[in-house]
């Protein structure tokens, strides 16, 4: 599995790869698929500052926009990058919804998405990302997913991408926590309380993704559903409501989610309902 | 994505000029005579496979749809498209209309008024290479424009100027790479990360093996988020730090032991006592805000690092009313610390930003060799017809025409040049090459459409990072009707000085001249009776130890001419080797006789490579290439003078100046000095070869120039001669540091609200915005990175009741004239008594958030002393709201 390794302590914010990618690729003219952004703290003199490219695909392990493009346009390639087949892309921007990150960039001009594509060409040619290859500190590294990884965390204390939405090629790694950049924490709350133990928080992790993932036997969106029936009938109002929101984000139906419902009501009755209502005012919501 | 397999694609190797003098190596990747891609070059001594934003973003300035792509002249209000045949011939006959009013007089009698009837702006950076822009000195010299605006003199003619008059070399850089050696980096604001961002690369590497990188500015830039250590400094104040730390070395002797090889024992003795023991570390912290503890850790660091402390000192250190002393005091610590001549020591540049339009390495050599030429752009050499761009206001009564081909004053230049050119525009002749309408198009009468850096052949020399001479293929050919540079001045040469010749310093030759022509006679026949039948008697009496000018005076009394103008004609090397040239050129193919004629008229037929035949003719750089010499035999092998391997450079090569031919012919791998004042310029020892220790090699001459002995040669008396007094430069003392020209009352960090003027601004770039001739107008580079509002410290906004994204006035002492409104951005990354107004903005930018009347509009006009150049960067000032 191919990986991009962000080293966020090395990038001088010179926009370089910024501008290589933009080059490098046929996209409209008003679209960019990464931007680097610089972000400042403390008080002068004792300042500091952090620069990053941002805002670009994550090429995830279980891509949320490969399962929800209706059209096939999204493909997981074998060796990692997620790949647009504009031919098939009708800009319905459904994968824009199901991306955690909200990342694919819609194209007034052509009516399509554009995203990062790791230079799927370049690869072909036995190239490096432009990205990669133009950076002139070197904070940007290509290679095997699981040697950058090593790498990182060898060096690093804070990792991005490692367990976010199930494990993202695209990684970044700082001694200064990651949401400083505006990478958002992808974790549900409650599993802060493993953080004291990273490795439990890590398999507890892996293993949602896992039994979530979609497989030959169901379809992710049989088990989205079954996750509300489940928190339903265990009487969770949070969860029920945090994966209806989920659920509606990766392309599952409003009446759908409904007809599972009653599903819970014949389990645990009336009161599976009251349980449902944080996320009966979601459904109206989403109308 | 292109691939190198299809058949119609093809690889341009050549180097970056489109922006900073880097000058990185680069591919540009044409598919069907288009530019697809831009690359980088692995192993590329500069670059090493890395290129910037800027240098990317090269596509989108050759193929921007906003290019100017034809002739224009103006009719009225609007501009109307012409042949260039047409603009050429009616710039050239207003041209000729101005220089009647001087005609008949020799150059060299001109007044200072005469001087100045014609304006240029003449930079490399502007131009398709730098032998290419020897042209606009060429021509400069010949119409005597003294007033000539340069952006890069106006960066660095103080950093330059200084190490020239303290080390005889005005670019005494080792290559970037060698900072790797270093045991200890200090960079006083150069700005590597966001200016010279490919080369910050070596840094890091220098980092990567333990170096310490220690930065100091007054803003934290993305080179202070890198560095070791970010030390925050009073903006113009940097060489009272240096004299700070002086005055710690001294106290503690941590003194290089060789000082007597370079400094008289009694100056070096009264710099001692009269002006650094003036400055410890107490006093110096409260000037720079910098605190004593940190200036003896400083020293202490030096002292520990030994021989191996590598200096950086960007344009801001430059660009002050002190800066040319701030300079030598730099050139001065790096004698004290041994710095000099070794690996990972000394001044360690980037890009100098030097311009050595005079490309007179070892400056004590030509002028005295030589006197005929000596800077063309000093003030000194034009003496009374030359002022410093600011005051282009005060002589613009006298000036008739402008001609700049590239470069934009209107937002590059302080003073009050909307006033200098809108004068031009009603009682005179603008001239303007540009790639993409700016500022200066409102005030022209001809619009001339220049090639884009991709779109030219060019050289590099001297002017480049690691003094590197390259060599860059155009990789397309020119857009519509688009012109280079140089094709441009020759063809306006040619059309004006046609039918003068080379004799016209002498009047009397000159009417000879015409005599005979007249009479059907022709230039050879011109030559000989003038120059040719006495070149015998010229070498003999010359080889015997006479002077050139006592030789002249007594040819002139002989033939019955004036002298003082005779002397000229018979100091012309073009005319005293015409023959050698014109066997040269028989021998190459190209004709390199121009018959005693003003403009080599037939230059450019032969292309860009004739133009480096013709160098050293037009600057007697170094030494003339003589008969029977490796380059005279081998000329498709040898660069015309200082013997580099032409091919080598063409060969997708980078060679270092100075490649003497004697060490290349040793080893065919040798490609230069890599590190500066090893070698002796005189004979090309090292230090220890000449019976001295293991010292750097200045090139300063071993004794003062003096009429009596007229020797220069450096090191002949074992010692180089380091004028601390000043002396050779116009008075200039030992030196010192001065205060800025502005500065609020109050020098303290904090903040005198009740005066009119509490803050100070300074300038400087943000990472996209470069010269060229594209400012903000690459459609690319205007989407990347932050806007170029004005940074001011939170607090200082609060009080002032400013919020992040205002819209507020600049105002300073040039008010209420002349006003600058910005928006605001609210960081916390500058001092608070300080704010920073990037440059390169101005009111024609294509984008909304970059367009502002430009901060040259608002910045003093105060020059340095001794120099003459504005120190432009330490400005005060007061903020307040605005509307828009």
């Amino acid at each position: 599995m191919l990986g991009i390794l962000i080293n966020v302590d090395e990038c001088i914010g010179c926009h370089a790869c910024e501008v290589a990618c933009k080059n490098s690729h046929e996209f409209p003219k008003e679209i960019m698929v990464q931007r680097v952004v610089s972000v400042e703290e403390g008080n002068f003199p004792s300042v500091k500052a952090l620069h990053s490219p941002v805002e670009r695909c994550m090429h995830c392990l279980d891509p949320a926009c490969v399962s929800a493009c209706p059209f096939g346009a999204m493909t997981k390639t074998e060796h990692g990058p997620v790949i647009i087949d504009h031919e098939k892309c009708t800009g319905c921007q459904l994968c824009v919804k199901a991306c955690p990150w909200h990342i694919p960039k819609f194209s007034i001009e052509t009516r399509k998405v554009y995203k990062c594509d790791f230079c799927y060409g370049r690869l072909q040619d036995g190239l490096s990302p432009a990205c990669v290859e133009v950076c002139p500190v070197g904070a940007l590294k290509f290679g095997d997913r699981e040697e950058l990884l090593k790498e990182a965390k060898a060096g690093k204390k804070y990792i991005y991408g490692e367990v976010e939405a199930g494990g993202t090629s695209l990684i970044y790694a700082s001694n200064e926590p990651l949401t400083k950049i505006g990478l958002p924490k992808l974790f549900p709350e409650e599993l802060e309380i493993l953080a004291v133990n990273p490795d439990a928080q890590r398999a507890f992790a892996e293993f949602r993704t896992a039994v979530l993932k979609e497989s030959k036997t169901l379809p992710r969106k049989v088990k989205r559903l079954l996750t509300i029936v489940a928190y339903a009938v265990a009487g969770c109002e949070e969860c029920v409501e945090e994966c209806t929101k989920e659920a509606l984000s990766e392309g599952v139906k409003r009446n759908e989610i409904l007809e599972a419902l009653t599903v819970a009501c014949l389990v645990k009755g009336g009161s599976a309902l009251n349980t449902c209502k944080r996320a009966f005012k979601i459904l109206r919501e989403k109308v | 994505m292109v691939k190198e397999s299809e058949k119609n694609v093809e690889l341009k190797y050549g180097y970056c000029r489109n922006n900073c003098m880097l000058h990185c190596g680069r591919i540009a990747v044409v598919r069907d005579g288009r530019v697809v891609e831009i690359r980088g070059w692995k192993g590329h001594p500069i670059s090493d496979g890395k290129l910037c934003a800027k240098g990317l973003a090269a596509i989108d300035d050759t193929y921007s749809p906003n290019r100017i792509l034809y002739p224009m002249k103006r009719v009225g209000d609007k501009f109307e498209r012409v042949s260039w045949g047409k603009a050429l011939d009616e710039i050239a006959e207003k041209l000729r209309e101005i220089r009647k009013e001087w005609d008949g007089k020799p150059l060299h009698d001109m007044t200072a008024e005469e001087m100045r009837r014609i304006a240029r702006y003449a930079t490399p950076r502007n131009s398709c290479g730098e032998a290419e822009f020897l042209i606009y000195m060429r021509f400069g010299r010949a119409f005597k424009s003294a007033p000539h605006y340069s952006g890069c003199v106006a960066c660095n003619g103080n950093w330059w100027r200084a190490r020239l008059a303290v080390t005889g070399d005005e670019h005494p850089v080792n290559t970037v790479d060698t900072i790797v050696d270093s045991k200890l980096i200090l960079d006083f604001g150069y700005n590597i990360a966001e200016t010279a961002v490919v080369a910050f690369q070596w840094i890091r590497k220098a980092m990567d093996k333990g170096v310490e990188f220690i930065y100091i500015d007054p803003r934290y830039t993305k080179t202070a988020a890198k560095a070791s250590e970010y030390i925050p400094i009073r903006p113009g104040t940097d060489g009272a730090l240096i004299l700070g730390i002086m005055y710690v070395l001294i106290e503690n002797n941590w003194i290089y032991p060789h000082l007597q090889y370079y400094v008289d024992e009694k100056e070096y003795q009264d710099f001692v006592e009269k002006i650094v023991k003036n400055y410890p570390p107490e006093k110096v912290e409260k000037i720079t805000w910098v605190p004593a503890a940190k200036i003896k850790e400083l020293a202490q660091k030096i002292h520990k690092a030994g021989r191996k402390v590598a200096i950086i000192s960007g344009s801001r250190t430059s660009t002050q009313t002190n800066g040319f002393n701030t300079g030598r005091l730099f050139a001065i610590l790096n004698l004290m610390i041994g710095s000099y001549g070794i690996s990972g020591g000394g001044d360690y540049n980037p890009k100098p930003g030097v311009v050595p339009s005079h490309y007179i390495p070892w400056a004590a050599a030509a002028p005295h060799k030589y006197p005929e030429f000596m800077y063309p752009d000093d003030p000194h050499h034009w003496g009374k017809g030359w002022v410093p761009e600011a005051a282009w206001p005060k002589i613009k009564d006298q000036m008739k025409a402008y001609i700049g081909l590239g470069g934009n004053p209107i937002v590059r230049a302080a003073g009050d040049q909307r006033g200098v050119f809108e004068h031009l525009k009603k009682n005179g002749l603008v001239v303007v090459g540009t790639t993409e309408w700016n500022e200066m198009c409102d005030y022209a009468h001809y619009i001339l459409p220049l090639t884009t850096d991709l779109e030219s052949s060019g050289s590099t020399f001297l002017c480049s990072t690691n003094r590197a001479v390259q060599w860059k293929d155009a990789a397309v050919p020119p857009l519509g009707e688009a012109k280079p540079d140089w094709w441009v001045m020759n063809e306006l040469a040619h059309r004006i000085f046609g039918d003068e010749t080379m004799f016209r310093e002498c009047p009397d030759c000159e009417k000879r001249v015409k005599e005979i022509l007249s009479q059907g006679g022709t230039l050879d026949n011109a030559w000989e009776e003038l120059i040719g039948r006495y070149l015998d008697e010229i070498n003999t009496r010359l080889s015997k130890g006479e002077k050139i000018d006592d030789i002249a005076a007594d040819l002139a009394k002989r033939m019955g001419h004036d002298p003082s103008n005779h002397k000229y004609v018979i100091r012309n090397i073009e005319l005293r080797y015409r023959l050698e040239f014109k066997q040269l050129g028989e021998k190459v193919g190209f004709d390199l006789d121009n018959h005693g004629l003003l403009w080599p008229y037939n230059v450019f037929k032969q292309g860009p490579e004739a133009i480096y035949w013709y160098w050293w003719k037009f600057n007697m750089i170094l030494w003339p290439v003589p008969p029977g010499s490796p380059a005279e035999k081998e000329p498709e092998k040898y660069h015309p003078f200082s013997g580099l391997r032409l091919d080598i450079v063409k060969q997708k090569g980078v060679v270092y100046f100075p490649a003497p031919l004697i060490l290349m012919e040793k080893d065919p791998n040798y490609r230069g000095e890599k590190v500066a004042f090893e070698k002796c310029p005189g004979c090309w020892k090292k230090s220890t070869e000449m019976g001295l220790p293991d010292i750097p090699i200045l090139w300063t001459p071993s004794e003062r120039w003096n009429g009596k002995t007229e020797s220069f040669y450096p090191w002949k008396a074992g010692r180089a001669y380091i004028d601390l007094k000043g002396e050779t430069w116009n008075g200039a003392s030992l030196p010192e540091w001065t205060e800025p020209v502005e500065s609020p009352k109050d020098l303290s960090e904090k903040i005198d609200w009740s005066e009119e003027y509490p803050l100070i601004m300074t300038t400087g770039k943000l990472t996209h915005l470069m010269t060229g001739h594209s400012q903000n107008v690459n459609e690319l580079l205007l989407r990347i990175d932050e806007k170029p509002f004005v940074w001011i410290h939170p607090s200082t906004a609060e009080h002032l009741g400013i919020k992040d994204g205002d819209m507020v006035k600049i105002v300073t002492p040039r008010s209420p004239k002349n006003d600058l409104k910005m928006r605001a951005k609210l960081t916390a990354l500058i001092h608070p008594k300080v704010v920073f107004v990037p440059t390169h903005t101005g009111p024609k930018a294509i984008s909304e958030d970059f367009r502002n009347e430009g901060v040259m509009l608002v910045t003093s006009t105060a020059e340095d002393p001794y120099t003459k150049m504005i120190g432009y960067s330490t400005n005060i000032c007061r903020v307040e709201r605005a509307e828009r």
